[in-house]
Formats: C-alpha cells, sequence, structure tokens
C-alpha cells in the first residue's frame, strides 16, 4: 500500500483517537493506529476494543493496531543531560505529560519514516490546555517538525467543542479559571457526538464514565504534573508565562529529537535513536 | 494562605520526585493520586453510610433502575 494511502494516528481507544480515527478511513485505505504505552501508563490493550469497532464499521479500510513501547525514549526525554536540564528548567523537569507528548512524536515519526507514511493525525482538542503538547504554540512546532521530516501532522479535531469533564480527580488538582471547557448548554460538534451519529458509541457523552476508561489506556501519571503546574508554577506566574516556559522546554527537546531522526534516517540501525525505539 | 500552603505542599513533595529515577518517580506519583482518590473515596463512603442509615438510595443507584446510561 503506497504511503500516499496511508494514515497513522495516535490512538487511545477513547473516544476523540477513536473519532479522528473514523474521519481519516473516509480518507486514507490504510490506517495505522497506533497505541503508545510505558510504565505510568495502563490498560493499553483496552484499545482493542475501538480498533475492533472501526475494522467492522469500516470494512473497505485495512487497520494495522499496534501497542508500542515508548519506555526508552520517555526516559531520554524525562533524564537526558538531567543535571543541565534541571539546572534550566527546574521543575518543569516533572512535566511528564510533555515528555509523553514529544516521546510519542519521535516515536510517531520514527514509525512513519520506516513504513513510508506521509500522514499523521491525532485527536488533540482544547482539552487539557496544560499539558505542553496541547499547547498552540507547541503543536505549530510539531507541525513543522513533521514536515522537515517529509511527513504532514493533523489535528482535525482540534477546534471541535469539548463536555466537561466529570473527573473528581481534575477537580481538585486542577484549577477550572482556564477557558478549557465549552458551555454545556452549548455544545454542537464533539467526538463522542460525532461517534454516536455514526454508530460507534451508544451515548453522544460518554467522557468520564465506565465505558469511556474500559476502552482506553489510562495514565495515572499526571497527579504530579497537575499539582506542580496548578499548585506551584500558576501560584506564582500568569498563563502566559507558564505557557512561554513550556514552549521552550517543547522546542528543546523536540529539537533534540529532530537532531536523532535525522541521524537516524541517515544511519539507521547503528544510530542513537535506533537504541532508544521499542518496538 | 491556602494557595501558600497548596505551593509550599507541592513544591516540597514535586521537590522530591525530582530526585527520584524514572520508575520511583512513576510510583510515587500514582502513590500521591491514591492518596488524593481516598479523600473522594473516603467521602463516597461516609455519603453512603449516611444515607443508608436514612434510608434514602443514592442518585446513582435511582438512575440504574431507572435505566440511566452511566
Amino acid at each position: 500500500m503506497s504511503g500516499e494511502n496511508t494514515c497513522a494516528i495516535f490512538f487511545s481507544g477513547g473516544t476523540d483517537s477513536t473519532c479522528v480515527s473514523a474521519l481519516m478511513a473516509e480518507r486514507f485505505r490504510e490506517l495505522h493506529l497506533l497505541t503508545f504505552t510505558r510504565h505510568g501508563i495502563s490498560y493499553a490493550e483496552h484499545s482493542q476494543k475501538a480498533a475492533q469497532a472501526l475494522r467492522q464499521k469500516f470494512p473497505g479500510t485495512r487497520f494495522v493496531h499496534k501497542i508500542i513501547s515508548t519506555n526508552r525514549l520517555f526516559e531520554y526525554t524525562a533524564y537526558h543531560d538531567y543535571l543541565r536540564s534541571l539546572l534550566r528548567y527546574g521543575y518543569y523537569m516533572l512535566s511528564s505529560c510533555t515528555f509523553c507528548s514529544l516521546s510519542w512524536h519521535a516515536r510517531m515519526a520514527a514509525y512513519c519514516l520506516d513504513n513510508g507514511i506521509t500522514h499523521a493525525a491525532d485527536g488533540i482538542t482544547r482539552e487539557l490546555l496544560h499539558y505542553g503538547g496541547h499547547m498552540d504554540a507547541n503543536l505549530k512546532a510539531a507541525r513543522e517538525f513533521y514536515a522537515r521530516l517529509g511527513i504532514e501532522y493533523e489535528n482535525p479535531v482540534r477546534n471541535w467543542d469539548i463536555p466537561p469533564s466529570t473527573q473528581f480527580i481534575n477537580k481538585i488538582t486542577q484549577d477550572y479559571d482556564t477557558p478549557q471547557m465549552s458551555d454545556p448548554d452549548k455544545l454542537g460538534r464533539t467526538t463522542g457526538r460525532y461517534l454516536y451519529e455514526h454508530g460507534l458509541m451508544p451515548s453522544p457523552d460518554i467522557k468520564g464514565s465506565r465505558l469511556d476508561q474500559a476502552m482506553q489506556i489510562r495514565c495515572f501519571d499526571f497527579f504530579l504534573y497537575n499539582m506542580m503546574v496548578f499548585w506551584l508554577q500558576l501560584s506564582r506566574k500568569d498563563y502566559g508565562t507558564f505557557e512561554k516556559d513550556m514552549h521552550e522546554l517543547y522546542r528543546d527537546k523536540l529539537s533534540q529529537f529532530e537532531k536523532l531522526l535525522n541521524e537516524y534516517k541517515k544511519d539507521g540501525p547503528g544510530s542513537r535513536m535506533a537504541r532508544l525505539l521499542e518496538k | 494562605m491556602i494557595k501558600v500552603l497548596r505551593a509550599a505542599s507541592a513544591a516540597l513533595i514535586c521537590g522530591l520526585a525530582l530526585l527520584m529515577p524514572y520508575r520511583l518517580r512513576v510510583l510515587y506519583g500514582k502513590a500521591i493520586g491514591w492518596l488524593l482518590q481516598l479523600l473522594h473515596m473516603a467521602f463516597g463512603w461516609l455519603a453512603r453510610r449516611l444515607l443508608d442509615s436514612l434510608g434514602i438510595r443514592s442518585a446513582s443507584e435511582l438512575m440504574r433502575d431507572n435505566g440511566g446510561s452511566k
């Protein structure tokens, strides 16, 4: 199958990534659903349910679903040249959610290069904007990173409406003064509604429900990150400054990966990047 | 005052995490999360006890019986 007819998707098995997969199934004949996992992330196998549902809904599209470990990449992102990074970024070195995003981009890029795939997409919305990987400036940096590697990266549901979170733990560790949630009375197009209307979900809003939890990976690494962001950083600086700091960190780490990936393109199995890649 | 206490406790908890290697940091973060969830679970347990003692059924039980989805 030609790379032009193929798209790779960051696939957690949740409503957002499943919705993007459904959207991409109408444009591409082959979709590679990549579920990344590492220490701190559980239930990666839950994503198989949504993958199977997509296969049944779109019989004309070939779905390749892979669960890939990113432990080495994550550890590299979080700990490489640690002392220098700690002195420069301080508490931001606990940005596990941001480091996860970066390690996944690196792994996605390597996968696309290995398989001749020139399109990648994910289900990032305007939820959780305090995550480095969800910020506008960092998404732009990521798109440019992919473009320089010859890959088009898109976020098709970025500006869709999002229902408010029902998670208690988010309410006590996150500050909802930051503008994140759509007005629940005015919700229009959401990923959940799209899936419901296309027969892929039993109801239009399952976020936070047991069903939602049972169909995707679960991460418990965000507690420390949220504490660092909301209780520490945002207690002493405004949101704009926090975003700028996060962007500096993100760009720094992304440029390191770009160097490694260019080496990987040239030297293949003998490169530093090859040693960080797991199946 | 609450903000100052939160910032101070976050500085300490996060400061310790910065000294930890990868796997230990993940376990530590899980432990923190578990402790925070404990408050939520304790509240739920107390609420159930109070409702039971008053003979009142909870909203989720009523929803389930009426065919609620969540």
